[in-house]
């Protein structure tokens, strides 16, 4: 029989692998360009839209056009902060694992509104865009060849970056489903085992 | 940097074999606890032992590794705890026992998991307390659920 004492000897009795500090140094600036990375993208989006905003102003645009960037940016706008709201879990920092598991689950809860929404956006935004082009067609008197081929260009680039985007929320939502899944199992075992 | 690895490193290592069989996967699982450690210690108060404050932090990084999708190597690929029973330094009994008691504590649900390692960590029921959020006369039920559990696995193994 065996007694605890020999219990904590047998687990002690382990060759433990000692990470070097270099390796993890080298995780730390994996996580920090990732981060940069998230920082980046977001300089961008910005760049683009203050190049962009100036053109919306001057009446380079078509009324429509104007319209439509318009209902855009503010959609852009809303989402960011909807979405950084749904983020607020992620700056929360708990010790105890009971709450550490809460926090994970609030986290996981979020990233699948942000997966459902995103999807969503992309629909709503592919059907808003076939409804008012036709509108802004007749409206600029467009001639039905021009209307086809920039119908056909502006299809192309709908299905090249909302198929990316909505690709991206369904692998999201998929892997956040999993995620959550498996802490609910969890939580489960946690409940049964006290 | 150097000081947590010198002082916590091998905890962290034994920590990690609790949640991940596979001695490749648990590497990085080490580095990981290692790399979230050093961030936290910033949010460290002094309200609570450093000791029992890191275990925590690990333990938590452990649960997420369960939770969480990891790249799974192919089977043929995996050397269960290879480092931990292949060297020469152990004698073939000890290894074998050793095995039986990872596995074992791997099948254990979370919540004895964590409270198991800590008690073959040798940390006081006030301690195990601590980290896992319980009250200390429940710890006491649990270990020795845990204890039975252990040494009837053991038992079995050398029948």
């Amino acid at each position: 029989m065996q007694t605890p004492d020999d219990l904590q000897k047998i687990w002690q009795t382990q060759t433990s692998y000692v990470p070097s500090e270099k390796e993890v140094k080298a995780l730390w600036r994996k996580n920090l360009w990732n981060q940069w990375g998230y920082v980046a993208l977001d300089v961008i989006t910005w760049l683009a839209v203050i190049w962009f905003f100036p053109k919306m102003v001057t009446n380079e645009l078509h009324i429509m056009q104007q319209i439509w960037l318009y209902t855009f940016l503010g959609l852009g706008f809303v989402y960011t902060i909807y979405f950084n709201w749904l983020r607020r879990f992620s700056f929360r920092f708990n010790v105890q694992t009971m709450d550490y598991l809460n926090l994970l689950t609030q986290q996981k809860q979020s990233d699948l509104t942000i997966a459902r929404t995103s999807k969503k956006l992309i629909v709503f935004m592919t059907l808003a865009f076939f409804i008012w082009y036709p509108i802004f067609a007749y409206v600029k008197e467009l001639s039905m060849h021009e209307f086809l081929i920039s119908m056909l260009k502006s299809s192309v680039f709908l299905a090249v970056v909302g198929g990316l985007v909505y690709w991206w929320a369904h692998w999201f939502q998929n892997s956040s489903q999993r995620f959550l899944d498996k802490l609910a199992n969890m939580r489960d075992l946690q409940t049964k085992s006290e | 940097m150097a000081s947590l690895l010198k002082e916590y490193g091998a905890l962290f290592d034994r920590v990690a074999a609790a949640y991940e069989a596979n001695f490749a996967i648990r590497q990085e699982l080490t580095q990981e606890i290692v790399f979230h450690v050093w961030q936290s210690l910033k949010h460290f108060r002094g309200d609570s032992q450093l000791k029992t404050y890191v275990l925590k932090i690990a333990h938590n990084r452990g649960v997420q590794h369960v939770s969480k999708e990891v790249k799974r190597i192919q089977p043929e690929l995996i050397t269960e705890d290879s480092a931990t029973v292949s060297g020469a330094d152990y004698e073939a009994e000890q290894a074998q026992q050793l095995n039986i008691l990872m596995k074992t504590i791997r099948e254990l649900p979370l919540s004895q998991r964590q409270v198991a390692t800590l008690y073959l960590e040798g940390l006081s029921y006030q301690e195990i307390a601590e980290v896992s959020g319980n009250t200390q006369s429940n710890v006491g039920v649990m270990i020795n659920r845990i204890k039975t559990k252990l040494q009837e696995a053991l038992n079995h193994a050398n029948t």
